[in-house]
């Protein structure tokens, strides 16, 4: 049974800060909270328990490297003695403490699924019977399994999903990735700065890519009409995004690709002035053209019908039709 | 074939002749009776793939709601004016591309239903106040026709059923050779037996626990051996490079195997999928290659091969299949009036002309 006790006042040199058995903090950036506690102080006590001689760290694992950092000799601390609390209640008051005090990201839950199941060996049944929903999850071994699988990440990132905030099913896709495709990705999503649409657009487009040529992605990445793209130096992230987008989509879609560009050549060869324009229906389904035509008189618009019947006999208007 | 691991009986469908033929059919499955399927349920939603567990798990229940409904087709769409028999829902056979996966993704388990007596009455009053119409009826919709049927013994009941009812015709759909009650009913030419159609290597890839192509053959030839007309279902076509080899070769097969006159029709479809489904077929079916062909989102929100790639592959089918038997009905399933066009140079007015192309007289 636990026990509330009024927070002492503890000598850090006590605590033990090798010690993150129960850090579920990701990631441990440290700066944002020097700074918050060089201002404000420390709002939050420490969790600790006793462990051997020393004292072990419950919940503020953070919050202790900084105030060593700091250069504090005492600290407020809740602390538990020898024996009154498991390994496992330990980690759950830990997770409860962040829970209640800040958001936590999909690494942090990881984390701690992660070391309910490997670090204290619970059965994974118990641990989504009982800590999914701490999380506010859904009992599911599948959501379970996602969330192991994030530990698969390469630290960068990691770091990028929990600033950018990717949801679980993307994290969940990159972690099947290998460690050196992992790298290459990162590289790509670092220097675009993509957001998580666009790294789920690159993503399936490369992983498609990659199991129909039977390639890595971190090879496909290093394709020379990729780098050609990428070196360009006078435009911008979202043209050079736009740019790799279609030639990815040319790639992954060869027969699509050839039928457009063969399509787009047909029109292009109409010569319609722009006062006429010819709408394809999307992905050649529904079997309908649509003309548009704006005019100003009775001579334009003649000259807008004369020019709709002129190409009406041209090759390339019956290419189309045969086409759509 | 089918590993059913455990069978649950609610407790109001002891008594049907289903269960009865169930029980005395499944002797390696735990049976166990129930008053209610929603503990099992939560139970197998919890599990990693609650999809293949639910594969496993027969639940013989009582259906409350209609068992005939007409197939809904898809907007936009031919339809041809099918009406579907739902004595079942889910499959114990596991294909990769299957709608079901992600349809019953929250009911996962097979279901049959016991009120077979509420199902034959409700399909008698359907027949008897449309008399001047004609029907094909299937049973093939949420479910492999026959892949049950050992266990079961459903095509005893169904098959002389509709043998004495003028105005419809049943289709038994399959990818199965499960076909040994059929062999002694009387089905007073009155059911189809049809079975869907894919190269051996798609079979082994995508269509896990089902029958062989030569398996589903002979099954074809032997039905035919019993008087019962036969249909094919060339459904899901997929595309791979060298698909027009094999699916000739599918063609060719049929026509050594099976005598055309009893063909009754052939249809074709490509492979087609909601975006949904995307994703559990990349979960569910790791090795998976039917994904990398050149799809896109059609008006209706369901992926298809690009137009002008899927009306290229219908006009080689029709040409294979031509090239055998110029007469045999082929027809397309969920494409719009301009791939009809494309494909057979002219679309069917209405269903009045759908029917002509099955030979049924409204």
């Amino acid at each position: 049974m636990m026990k509330v006790t009024i927070p002492g006042k503890i000598s850090l040199k006590d605590i033990d800060l090798e010690d993150d058995a129960f850090s579920i903090s990701y990631p441990k950036f440290l700066e944002t909270l020097k700074t918050s506690i060089q201002e404000i102080g420390l709002l939050t006590p420490l969790i600790l328990r006793s462990k051997n001689s020393s004292l072990q760290i419950i919940s503020g694992y953070r919050r202790g490297i900084v105030l060593k950092e700091l250069g504090v000799d005492f600290i407020p601390a809740y602390i538990f003695k020898d024996g009154e609390l498991d390994n496992e209640e330990a980690l759950r008051l830990g997770i409860l403490e962040n829970l209640y005090t800040r958001e936590i990201n999909h690494i942090e839950i990881s984390n701690s699924l992660f070391k309910l199941e490997k670090d204290l060996s619970i059965e994974p049944e118990k641990i989504i019977e009982t800590y999914l929903p701490l999380f506010g999850l859904e009992k599911s071994m599948f959501i379970f399994k996602k969330f192991i699988s994030l530990q698969n990440l390469i630290d960068g990132i990691k770091t990028l999903a929990v600033v950018k905030k990717f949801p679980l099913k993307t994290l969940a896709k990159l972690s099947l990735l290998s460690d050196k495709d992992q790298e290459s990705f990162l590289e790509l999503a670092t220097e675009l700065s993509l957001g998580f649409n666009l790294v789920n657009e690159f993503l399936t487009l490369l992983e498609e890519i990659a199991a129909i040529d039977r390639v890595s992605i971190s090879d496909l990445l290093l394709d020379k009409s990729v780098n050609d793209i990428l070196s360009i130096e006078d435009i911008n992230r979202d043209v050079k995004t736009k740019l790799l987008i279609s030639l990815l989509k040319a790639m992954r879609y060869p027969h699509i690709h050839d039928f457009k560009k063969s399509i787009k050549s047909n029109i292009k060869n109409l010569h319609l002035p722009h006062e006429i324009a010819m709408d394809i229906p999307e992905n050649l389904e529904g079997g309908t053209i649509a003309m548009r035509f704006k005019f100003k008189n009775k001579k334009d618009y003649q000259e807008i019908l004369s020019k709709l019947i002129e190409i009406s006999d041209s090759e390339d208007f019956s290419k189309i039709l045969e086409m759509i | 074939m089918f590993p059913i691991e455990n069978i649950y009986i609610e407790n109001n469908s002891k008594e049907s002749i289903i269960t009865k033929n169930i029980i005395s059919s499944s002797k390696n499955s735990k049976i166990t009776y129930i008053d209610s399927s929603k503990e099992i349920l939560s139970e197998i939603l919890k599990l990693p793939d609650p999809i293949s567990k639910g594969k496993k798990t027969l639940l013989i229940t009582e259906n409350k709601g209609s068992f005939l409904k007409k197939c809904p087709g898809t907007k936009r769409m031919i339809c041809c004016n099918y009406y579907f028999l739902n004595f079942a829902t889910n499959c114990p056979l596991d294909c990769s591309y299957c709608i079901m996966q992600e349809y019953l993704c929250n009911n996962p388990v097979l279901k049959i239903f016991s009120n077979v007596e509420d199902m034959l009455s409700e399909t008698e009053s359907f027949l008897e106040a449309n008399r001047n119409k004609y029907f094909r009826i299937g049973t093939g919709e949420l479910t492999d026709s026959l892949a049950l049927d050992n266990i079961t013994g459903f095509s005893k009941i169904i098959v002389p059923f509709f043998a004495s009812k003028q105005n419809v015709i049943l289709e038994l759909k399959t990818k199965t050779d499960c076909i040994e009650n059929l062999m002694y009913l009387d089905h007073g030419g009155k059911t189809v037996i049809a079975w869907s159609l894919n190269p051996q290597k798609i079979i082994d890839g995508e269509e896990l626990y089902s029958a062989s192509l030569e398996q589903r053959m002979e099954s074809a030839a032997r039905c035919q051996g019993k008087g019962y007309k036969i249909a094919f279902h060339f459904d899901p076509i997929i595309l791979y490079e060298g698909w027009e080899t094999d699916y000739n070769g599918i063609v060719k097969k049929i026509f050594n195997a099976i005598d055309s006159k009893s063909i009754l029709w052939i249809s074709l479809g490509g492979l087609r999928f909601s975006p949904q489904l995307k994703p559990i077929i990349s979960e569910r079916f790791a090795q998976n290659n039917i994904l990398y062909g050149e799809m896109v989102l059609c008006p209706d929100n369901k992926m298809r091969y690009f137009k002008p790639m899927r009306v290229d592959a219908f006009k080689k089918m029709v040409d294979y299949i031509k090239k055998y038997d110029n007469d045999i009905p082929i027809y397309l399933c969920m494409e719009d009036q301009d791939v009809w066009k494309k494909v057979f140079g002219a679309i069917p007015n209405g269903i009045r002309n759908l029917n002509n192309i099955f030979e049924i007289n409204s």
